[in-house]
């Protein structure tokens, strides 16, 4: 998978493109606006971040710029203005995503990965982890073929720490990913080890192999 | 206890005129004893000289009895005792008409009959100092009753109208809110002090807007601004923590440090809410449904209580309500997480939607909240408490913005959040 990250603030592109590269995705970056053009009309892209506010102009000319090029390129921007107002502005302008700064890297990553799957209409719907297979649109999650009754967050979780393979979540990213709109509201953490420990019993009595880890005084890791 | 200005000077000017009718009164009844005394003396002065000059040529003493006779007030009698001069003097006399002594003055003085010494007595009737008393008080009574008719309507209808102007302001003052600015009508006025009233206000508010827009716009920058580099400690620390060698005391740190920036995230973001609350963000209202609101929350918060073995309990009727629902979301969502945090183990929340009334009864300390400072911005009630102290602040600014009622009572060990749509 190809990635465009369009920003300007240098240790935070390091830090994006170093955890998600260690995720299977080759990831390019550009400065401003104006790389981030050259390099869009010559190379194709599976997903693009694009931050608003660069040194040479706004990120919304570069929706523009791609919306009149006719490209397809799934857009998540990644912006510390969090306004209502330009939210449904980016996404009018053909932006897929929003994701306010500042955001765990875990959830930019789950946020790339869920819209690839949505970009990806011919069939490739399901998220396959050796024995586990989930059927991401279906909400079914199966252990060598059989179902396994899961309620609608611990799918969630599933696909959150499936799509996180290998990488340490602390407990605060988890709660927030499962909060989604309502994290402002969150005041305790703790229901996070209650929905960890039953998806892990639901998926040992299944048969299924023991992949959540749980890594001390961190988090916890799919591995 | 507070006086309106009207009360405080008509009383003042009621003291002090009652004050001065009572002084003047024993001076005035003086005043009129002396005037009357001197009338008197002038009368009897008068009729003396015309006995003198008229009758006295021709006088006999065989006239004398006969004078006395017919006379009532003029007498002539025998000089017992020899005057000189004539004297003046006050007496009880007989009033034969009333049968009734009464205050006379008199004039006695010598008059020379055929050669032999004879006393010329003149009296004449004074008002009885008890009539002219009463006469007085009545006088003084009707004055101050006439007076006080006069200020009081003076004071109602003048001097109320006069003050309109500065009524007009002091209420629109009273109403206005530096965050969300009307414009104060000032109403046209020829009084000098209120037109320069009118002016300095004027002038004080629009100054106070700017400064306050100002701060606004700060905050708003600030807060933004800090977002880059929050951003960029997030994600490295999100890299951080993959390393394979954290120790137990290294990985307790690296939480650590990440809830903090969890919270300076919170901070951040209810700051720049805060100052967002009335901007054009914000403008866009809907109906609301409070009550599906209030389930979504109140379902979202039960999993996260189940721990702490707090009991949730709720009455939802149907309200729907005009506002932008953001902020309603953040209304209803700070009061329910306040119930939460401040609560203790085995505590009990109660959700009431009634009519255009919601309330949220909590157990909690088992002391008052200090409600002034309570809704103020970074006031820790609970110390304990990882909130910046931002949440009800922002909860009594959204009420403000619609003019809802907000309220905290501590009633039997409960904590009772109210706002009345």
């Amino acid at each position: 998978m190809k990635l465009l990250l369009i920003e300007d603030e240098k240790e935070l592109a390091n830090s994006i493109i170093y955890y998600l590269t260690g995720n299977s995705f080759i990831c390019e970056w550009a400065v401003d606006v104006h790389s981030a053009l050259d390099k869009i009309s010559t190379f194709e892209y599976d997903c693009i971040l694009l931050d608003l506010m660069l040194p040479d102009g706004n990120g919304f000319a570069i929706l523009n710029e791609l919306k009149a090029q006719n490209k397809t390129e799934g857009i998540i921007i990644i912006s510390a203005k969090e306004g209502l107002d330009i939210k449904i502005e980016g996404l009018q302008l053909g932006a897929d995503d929003y994701l306010t700064k500042p955001f765990h890297l875990s959830e930019l990553l789950a946020r790339v990965q869920a819209l690839i799957r949505r970009k990806n209409f011919n069939g490739n719907n399901t998220i396959c982890f050796n024995e586990i297979t989930v059927d991401v649109f279906g909400k079914i999650a199966s252990v060598k073929g059989q179902p396994v009754m899961l309620t609608k967050t611990e799918l969630q979780l599933l696909i959150y720490l499936i799509g996180n393979n290998n990488k340490v979540l602390p407990k605060n990213a988890i709660a927030e990913h499962l909060s989604g709109d309502m994290a402002d509201m969150l005041v305790s953490h703790d229901f996070v080890y209650a929905h960890i420990k039953n998806l892990k019993k639901k998926l040992a009595d299944a048969g299924c192999g023991e992949y959540i880890k749980t890594v001390y005084g961190l988090g916890y890791k799919w591995q | 206890m507070k006086q309106k200005l009207l009360h405080k000077t008509l009383k003042l000017y009621i003291i002090f005129s009652v004050l001065v009718l009572l002084f003047t009164a024993p001076i005035f009844y003086f005043i009129a004893d002396e005037i009357q005394l001197e009338e008197a003396d002038e009368a009897l002065l008068l009729r003396q000289h015309e006995f003198e000059s008229i009758l006295l040529p021709g006088f006999k003493q065989t006239d004398i009895a006969k004078w006395n006779g017919w006379n009532r007030d003029i007498k002539i009698e025998p000089a017992n005792t020899l005057i000189k001069t004539s004297q003046f003097s006050t007496g009880n006399y007989l009033n034969i008409m009333d049968g009734d002594f009464e205050p006379y003055r008199v004039l006695k003085s010598p008059v020379i009959i055929d050669g032999a010494p004879y006393i010329l007595f003149i009296k004449i009737n004074l008002l009885k100092a008890e009539h002219m008393v009463y006469n007085i008080v009545m006088l003084y009574v009707a004055i101050i009753f006439f007076l006080l008719i006069g200020l009081f309507i003076i004071s109602r209808w003048y001097l109320a109208k006069l003050w309109q102007p500065f009524q007009q302001l002091l209420l629109q003052l009273e109403h206005f809110e530096i965050n969300n600015p009307v414009n104060i009508a000032y109403s046209s006025t020829n009084v000098d002090e209120f037109y320069r009233l009118n002016t300095v206000i004027g002038k004080l508010i629009s100054r106070n807007i700017i400064i306050y827009n100002n701060q606004k716009e700060f905050v708003e920058n600030a807060a933004h601004e800090l977002q880059t580099p929050l951003a960029v400690m997030q994600a490295k620390l999100d890299n951080l923590i993959q390393a394979d060698d954290i120790s137990p005391a290294l990985a307790n740190g690296l939480t650590q440090l990440s809830n903090s920036i969890t919270r300076l995230n919170h901070i951040n973001k209810n700051l720049l809410l805060l100052s967002r609350i009335g901007n054009d963000t914000y403008i866009e209202q809907q109906e609301v449904d409070l009550a599906k609101v209030l389930n979504q929350q109140l379902a979202f918060v039960q999993e996260q209580i189940d721990a702490e073995n707090i009991t949730i309990t709720s009455h939802l009727a149907n309200a729907p309500l005009k506002a932008n629902i953001a902020l309603v979301e953040v209304c209803t969502g700070n009061l329910l997480t306040n119930a939460i945090k401040h609560n203790y183990n085995g505590g009990t929340i109660h959700v009431e939607l009634i009519g255009n009334l919601l309330t949220v009864t909590n157990t909690g300390t088992t002391t008052e909240l200090d409600s002034e400072k309570l809704f103020t911005r970074f006031t820790k009630i609970n110390p304990a408490s990882h909130g910046a102290g931002l949440g009800l602040a922002i909860v009594r600014k959204i009420t403000g913005l619609y003019g809802w009622n907000l309220q905290y009572q501590y009633q039997n060990n409960l904590h009772v959040f109210s706002i009345r749509f």
